[in-house]
């Protein structure tokens, strides 16, 4: 009975079925141990507008085991590593219990995301920020959000960016990832293209 | 400028020996917890109550010694369970569920009829199986976080009849398998509870709503239990327990040691007779 695969499959089905949740939980290719998860920033916070994406491992020893879980999307926040997405909210380790799953787990983060705790930091720079000059940390954990967690042109524009790259005879893929080297200068990415 | 660079880089090796220090801490709990797993199995094998002794032989407590000779005499055998904070809630589990089956297994027909009767009120009856699981999604708990370990409790108590005490031991010893659901749903018990009986519990918790309680000190894997939790989980079950508490305190050797009962008001019979000793319960059997 190790690793109950068969809850994963069944909470996700849970998750789909939620499409109003703000939070959501997809696998990430046919496996079901290696999903992303994705939290939409609270109302009211630095993070408001956000759409933060979560790299979710699930371990042999799951449910028993906590998921393992860390922002991909880089976020500035006393509880959240500003440098690797590690996060510390003592659910996801010796608080863990099998009467949580993967989603009420991201709900606590977004939980986490209105109320930090910097007494007990991940990232220490910030958490000093938060308690020195707040509202230097507000600006910044917005300015982080704006930057890394909305799609600045909306997500039609980095399409059409690779549309646009595609029709100098580059594949889709390719152009996609030349556009997200160069921070979707379009330019830089067709030199670095052509120059390939 | 130099100095906030200064100060993010102390910044980030500080978030990183902070890192570095929790995964220390990890990795050693992990390997305590290693060595527990491969010195004692989840449930072992029973032996006389007088195999403790040498644990205290250089006790300064006279207590152990005596109470073990005081155990010895009163109880044919004990059982010793793995000690990793499961303990309690594991014990209660495998001692309720070997009581049935020893008692199906008896040739006694009477006591056979009252196992089978006691097995199907756990599933279908009151509180415990059903109901609880009722009171678990009215209490919020999602189906989908408790529904493989219920089935687990009731496809133990409807297969009792063909359970033997071998492949019994055998369920509890498979580390994750199905001995392991059912007591960690015996936790989730204890909270629905211990959460559908606030007020009852409330004025022992200080600082604690009945559900931080839960979440911190009930549901989780390894936290070790108090008596407020084996009140709860009894009474979930509507079941009695006997615990003799071995602390090493000098007691009359003619009073024995205090077999504290749980929920006996009005039973006869224990659904399972445990021992304590600081931060450990096993099982003892009369018989």
């Amino acid at each position: 009975m190790a690793s109950d695969l068969s809850r994963v499959k069944k909470e996700l089905a849970e998750c789909a079925k939620d499409t109003k949740s703000s939070v959501q939980c997809v696998p990430v290719g046919g496996s079901m141990t290696h999903l992303e998860g994705t939290i939409k920033g609270p109302d009211g916070t630095p993070f408001a507008g956000g759409v933060f994406k979560i790299d979710i491992t699930i371990p042999g020893g799951y449910p028993f085991e906590p998921p393992k879980m860390k922002f991909t999307t880089r976020i500035w926040h006393p509880n959240i590593s500003s440098q690797t997405g590690a996060i510390c909210l003592d659910i996801l380790k010796d608080q863990w219990s099998p009467a949580l799953t993967i989603k009420t787990a991201l709900m606590s983060l977004q939980a986490l995301l209105c109320s930090p705790e910097p007494d007990d930091p991940q990232d220490a720079e910030v958490a000093r920020m938060y308690k020195d000059t707040y509202q230097t940390f507000v600006q910044t954990a917005k300015f982080w959000t704006e930057t890394y967690a909305m799609e600045h042109m909306g997500g039609g524009d980095h399409e059409n960016a690779i549309a646009r790259v595609c029709e100098m005879g580059f594949a889709a893929a390719e152009a996609r990832r030349a556009l997200e080297a160069h921070n979707w200068d379009e330019v830089a990415a067709i030199n670095s293209l052509l120059s390939a | 400028m130099e100095s906030s660079e200064r100060d993010q880089e102390e910044a980030t090796s500080e978030s990183a020996k902070k890192l570095q220090e929790y995964e220390a801490t990890v990795a050693q709990q992990n390997a305590i917890q290693e060595e527990i797993k491969k010195a004692q199995p989840l449930v072992g094998k029973a032996v006389s109550p007088s195999a403790l002794s040498p644990e205290y032989t250089d006790n300064v407590k006279p207590g152990f010694l005596k109470g073990i000779e005081y155990l010895s005499k009163r109880y044919a055998r004990l059982r010793p369970v793995r000690g990793d904070g499961n303990c309690f809630y594991r014990a209660l589990t495998f001692a309720l569920l070997e009581n049935l089956v020893l008692k199906l297994r008896s040739g006694d027909a009477a006591a056979a009829q009252a196992a089978k009767a006691e097995a199907q009120r756990l599933v279908d009856k009151g509180k415990p199986m059903k109901e609880s699981c009722q009171t678990l999604l009215s209490l919020g708990y999602e189906e989908v976080s408790f529904d493989m370990f219920s089935a687990e409790l009731l496809e133990a108590l409807e297969g009792i009849e063909t359970t033997t005490p071998e492949s019994l031991e055998a369920k509890f010893n498979e580390d994750g398998g199905s001995g392991e659901y059912i007591m960690w749903f015996c936790r989730l018990l204890t909270s629905a509870f211990i959460k559908s009986h606030p007020s009852r519990f409330e004025s022992f918790l200080i600082g604690d709503t009945v559900d931080t309680f839960c979440a911190r000190e009930v549901e989780p894997l390894g936290v070790e239990c108090e008596q407020l939790q084996i009140i709860a989980l009894c009474e979930q079950l509507d079941i009695g327990v006997r615990i003799e508490y071995l602390n090493g305190e000098d007691f009359d050797a003619s009073k024995g040691l205090d077999a504290v009962p749980v929920n006996m008001d009005g039973r006869q019979e224990a659904a399972a007779e445990l021992l304590f000793r600081p931060g450990h319960y096993d099982i003892l059997y009369t018989a």
